[in-house]
């Protein structure tokens, strides 16, 4: 999946997802969500806090 | 350069070219040169419809890689920015009044520059700190 895909799937723009995976953006807990769902995987399989 | 960021681009550049040209052909209007400012009008138009053309495209492709245009992060980054606007934005207008009060450049202020040097200012910096947190803030 790219980034662009990803990006729609989540309802946000794609630097938001370049930030997200740079670690450099904090996202809300619906934004996790989403992006933990679009990547069929758990929040807290996909971000370490 | 993106996409989006070309968007922008075209859409102030145009703006720009079609505000200047409409104020340009008032004079030669209102002086009854109805030929060269009709003349002035076909290049603004012209200039308008291109810009669409390319707009429409551009919008498109923007849309295509990633609408929308503002998203959780940007109305984070919107807020921050705000609120070091407003908090430097203070103490810069206390800086502009003391200054006029004081300093030998400042005498030649009059109140409402102040007001109008202080918007200003504000919105420098909502603008530069927008950037600076999107390209190294952690938010």
């Amino acid at each position: 999946m790219t980034q662009e895909e990803l990006a729609r799937e989540a309802g946000v723009r794609r630097e938001t997802i370049v930030f997200l995976e740079q670690g450099k953006y904090n996202p809300s807990l619906m934004l996790a969500h989403n992006v933990a769902r679009a990547l069929k995987t758990t929040v807290d399989e996909l971000f370490e806090f | 350069m993106n996409d989006k960021i070309r968007l922008f681009f075209i859409i102030i550049f145009t703006a720009l070219l079609i505000f200047g040209l409409a104020l340009w052909a008032w004079s030669p209007w209102r002086a009854g040169e109805y030929v060269w400012a009709s003349l002035i009008w076909v290049i603004a138009l012209t200039a308008a419809a291109a810009a669409f053309i390319i707009l429409k495209r551009l919008a498109v492709s923007v849309y295509q890689k990633g609408w929308p245009l503002k998203d959780e992060r940007s109305k984070k980054l919107e807020v921050y920015a705000g609120a070091w606007a407003f908090f430097i934005g203070i103490y810069w207008l206390l800086f502009l009044a003391y200054a006029v009060e004081n300093f030998s450049w400042g005498a030649s202020f009059l109140p409402r520059h102040v007001a109008e040097a202080g918007i200003i200012g504000q919105a420098l910096i909502f603008g530069l700190a927008y950037w600076y947190l999107s390209k190294w803030g952690k938010i």
